[in-house]
């Protein structure tokens, strides 16, 4: 049984490192994103029995239709459903990473955290209780060093956990964002709910995107039956 | 039941504020800052963003780095010079002499040539990964923005066209960081006629054996041609094909950390292997069609194998720049690697070493058309690696073609401009 | 009072009262941090005479350093915060 995992974040937050650190250089493998431009990186690796088959995507901000790394990046999560999501974060500049892992939440990925750079969040005198961050948010969080390798052998341990019990646990969202947006959410969701994207996709996810407006999104439900009832509530 | 009304504003703006205020929320409970902060970046950035001292600073740093480049690769170019030439020797035994010319020549011979010239291309990644994740290189594009921005070009352009005076396959494998397509497409076209390290041999022949003490101040007269000819075309590509503004430069300053010499090695080793799986199909290939083009019809001399065939064909295109078979014979061997050029005309020349070849040239050639042959060499199509590295960075086989024509083109047009001046001055 | 960044001196804080801007760049300066009543502080600024024209700036929101023209931090419009 291979599990497949995706490495996400920002760029600058040494997320090669720890895909180097995953896979050994030989087992590494660059191509392309088909049909795209933009490259791809994967390999397979061991852990404790379990073998991996790690993807690289493109280090991004979002995860609008905006940018081409992102698209590919979100299309990735959403379509071929990889059993982790690992999301690097840097650790002294938490605050803007964690914009990332709330768009990941919302896709409803099963996420664990590297909190990277964790040394240099150190010397910037920062003090991270990774307990309580680790249930605000709901995921697994391992501090890690990626250059020196501190962390990674948890990392490992983390992420062959999280893929055995993905699916087993049904995933609530711990995050909400007040009555009116949730509100809105749900009414969305309640008119897409019975279509073919809905299965596809998390309608709340989707719901979250046809409020934003998302170009892709907004491309995939023209023609659909409900399309006019929804441009109602959106405009 | 509109959105935007029940919300007050643009969802889209409600919902980024509302998810960074649960952010602050979390953090508020998980999260210390300390006092300390960026005190060594500032101290940093106060040199390298130096109103008045950044852009010396910048020159300086990327002089030593291309320096370092080339000195540190001469003992490894010499090594593989060797293995190649041992193992062309060691072929020269194989029974079938077609055969043993084909691995002899062609591909010891030809491939190992410019394999030769991979020590420099990855010390050049090396000396661009260890700026790059000491965190200088998102300075650099900082302090170059503002001038990239009034010739049309945007802030990131900066690094591909850097990387250019190394090798343009890397430099245009580096065009992925920027983001407007047009601006990407720009930078990918105009990259060429920076002056890449496998044109320096050719220059540096060429300006040896015709003008003596200034072949220094020619040989720099080639990178300023063209940094220039970029610039121009950037300008012009601006405002008529890809027209519009550069998209808006917003890039994020990391803080400053010692780059670890294992993770920029393992940063150089990417970069150098890509590079060598892209070029290398293609060098591979070229490399045994120019084997086969000059080395058949079997037996003749080079004048009447194909590649002189084509070179006397072409010839008459060429003869207003001052152009001869065998300068067009060599221009067509240098598609494989432009280096090449310098070893070709020692075989149409039927001499071997420098200097032999300089005397060649200047006993076949006056200056003018020396200065010429440099210009094109540096203006016209790119090698074969490059043009590989074209198609697979812009997608496209019409920008690849475009850029083909367009390469020549300038490279023709400025000839004719170089040997119009040249006839004033009175060298026919 | 709302002034835009561009016209911060260094070493002074904003409060982002609101973006200026297509949706294009409100969503890009958001995904960097760029939201309201985010805190930014001018780093630097290779500033000209005249507000407006002139180099990029470095501006410090949420723990990181962003850099931009000032084409665009004219339109990030703030309210001056004292120290």
């Amino acid at each position: 049984m291979v599990y497949t995992v995706a490495l996400i974040g920002n760029p600058n937050v040494g997320k090669s490192v720890i895909f180097n650190n995953l896979v050994p250089g030989a087992r590494q493998h660059v191509g392309n994103w088909p049909g795209k431009t933009v490259e791809k990186k994967e390999g397979k690796c061991v852990h404790k029995g379990t073998e991996l088959k790690i993807v690289d995507l493109p280090g991004t901000y979002s995860l609008t239709a905006r940018a081409v790394d992102e698209l590919i990046a979100r299309n990735y999560i959403v379509e071929e459903k990889p059993d982790v999501v690992v999301h690097i974060i840097d650790a002294s500049n938490i605050e803007r990473n964690l914009y990332l892992t709330f768009l990941l939440l919302e896709l409803e990925a099963n996420i664990v955290i590297a909190l990277n750079m964790f040394d240099v969040a150190k010397e910037k005198g920062y003090k991270i209780d990774v307990k309580k961050l680790s249930k605000q948010l709901g995921v697994p969080i391992v501090p890690t060093v990626a250059t020196t390798k501190e962390g990674m052998k948890k990392l490992n341990d983390e992420i062959v956990y999280a893929a055995q019990k993905k699916g087993l646990v049904k995933v609530k969202p711990v995050i909400t964002y007040g009555e009116k947006i949730e509100d809105l959410i749900q009414s969305i969701v309640d008119i897409i709910k019975d279509g073919m994207l809905a299965q596809k996709y998390p309608p709340r996810w989707l719901a979250i995107k046809l409020l934003e407006k998302d170009e892709d999104i907004l491309e995939k439900i023209k023609g659909n039956r409900y399309q006019r009832e929804l441009m109602e509530v959106l405009s | 039941m509109k959105a935007k009304e029940i919300l007050g504003e643009d969802p889209e703006i409600v919902l980024a504020d509302k998810r960074y205020d649960l952010i602050s929320t979390i953090l508020a409970t998980s999260l210390v800052r300390g006092a300390k902060k960026w005190t060594l970046t500032d101290m940093l950035d106060k040199v390298f963003i130096h109103k008045t001292l950044g852009i010396p600073v910048f020159i300086a740093l990327f002089w030593a780095m291309f320096r370092f480049a080339y000195d540190a690769s001469a003992p490894f170019m010499e090594i593989i010079g060797l293995f190649f030439e041992k193992l062309a020797e060691a072929s020269a035994g194989i029974p079938n002499e077609i055969l043993a010319s084909l691995i002899g020549d062609g591909i010891f011979g030809g491939l190992g040539f410019i394999l030769t010239f991979i020590p420099p291309i990855f010390f050049l990644f090396l000396g661009i990964s260890i700026l790059e994740d000491s965190g200088y290189l998102a300075r650099a594009a900082f302090i170059m923005d503002k001038i990239m921005f009034k010739l049309g070009l945007h802030g990131r352009s900066f690094i591909p066209m850097l990387l250019g005076f190394g090798c343009n396959v890397p430099a245009m494998m580096a065009t992925r960081s920027i983001e407007g397509e047009k601006d990407r497409l720009i930078t990918l076209l105009v990259n060429p006629f920076i002056s890449c390290g496998a044109r320096l041999p050719v220059y540096v022949l060429i300006a040896g054996a015709f003008f003596g003490s200034m072949a220094p101040t020619a040989v720099w007269s080639m990178y300023l041609l063209g940094i220039v000819v970029a610039i121009l075309l950037a300008l012009l590509l601006r405002k008529t094909i890809l027209r519009g503004e550069p998209a808006p430069f917003i890039m994020e300053l990391p803080l400053y950390k010692a780059p670890t010499f294992h993770g920029s090695v393992i940063h150089m080793w990417e970069r150098g292997v890509q590079f060598l799986k892209k070029a290398g199909t293609y060098l591979l290939a070229g490399a045994i069609i120019l084997w086969f083009l000059s080395t058949f019809p079997w037996g003749a001399e080079v004048e009447l194998s194909y590649t002189g065939q084509i070179g006397h064909a072409l010839a008459p295109i060429f003869s207003p720049l001052g152009f001869d078979w065998r300068i067009v014979a060599s221009l067509v061997f240098a598609l494989l690697a432009k280096e090449i050029a310098v070893e070709a005309l020692g075989i149409i020349y039927a001499v071997e070493g420098v200097s032999a070849i300089e005397g060649a040239l200047v006993a076949s050639y006056n200056p003018v058309i020396g200065y010429t042959l440099m210009a094109f060499t540096l203006l016209y199509i790119p090698c074969v690696a490059t043009i590989g590295t074209m198609k697979k960075e812009s997608g496209s086989w019409k920008w690849t073609i475009f850029q083909l024509v367009l390469t020549l083109v300038l490279a023709y047009v400025v000839g004719l401009i170089i040997t119009g001046i040249g006839a004033i001055l009175g060298y026919a | 009072m709302e002034i835009p960044l561009a016209v911060l001196p260094v070493g002074a804080k904003g409060k982002i009262t609101r973006i200026r801007g297509g949706r294009g760049l409100v969503r890009r300066l958001s995904d960097m941090g760029f939201t309201r009543d985010a805190e930014v502080t001018v780093v630097c600024s290779h500033a000209s005479h005249n507000p407006g024209h002139g180099g990029p700036l470095i501006v410090e929101v949420k723990d990181s350093r962003i850099v931009f023209g000032r084409g665009i931090a004219v339109k990030i419009m703030v309210q001056e915060v004292d120290n």
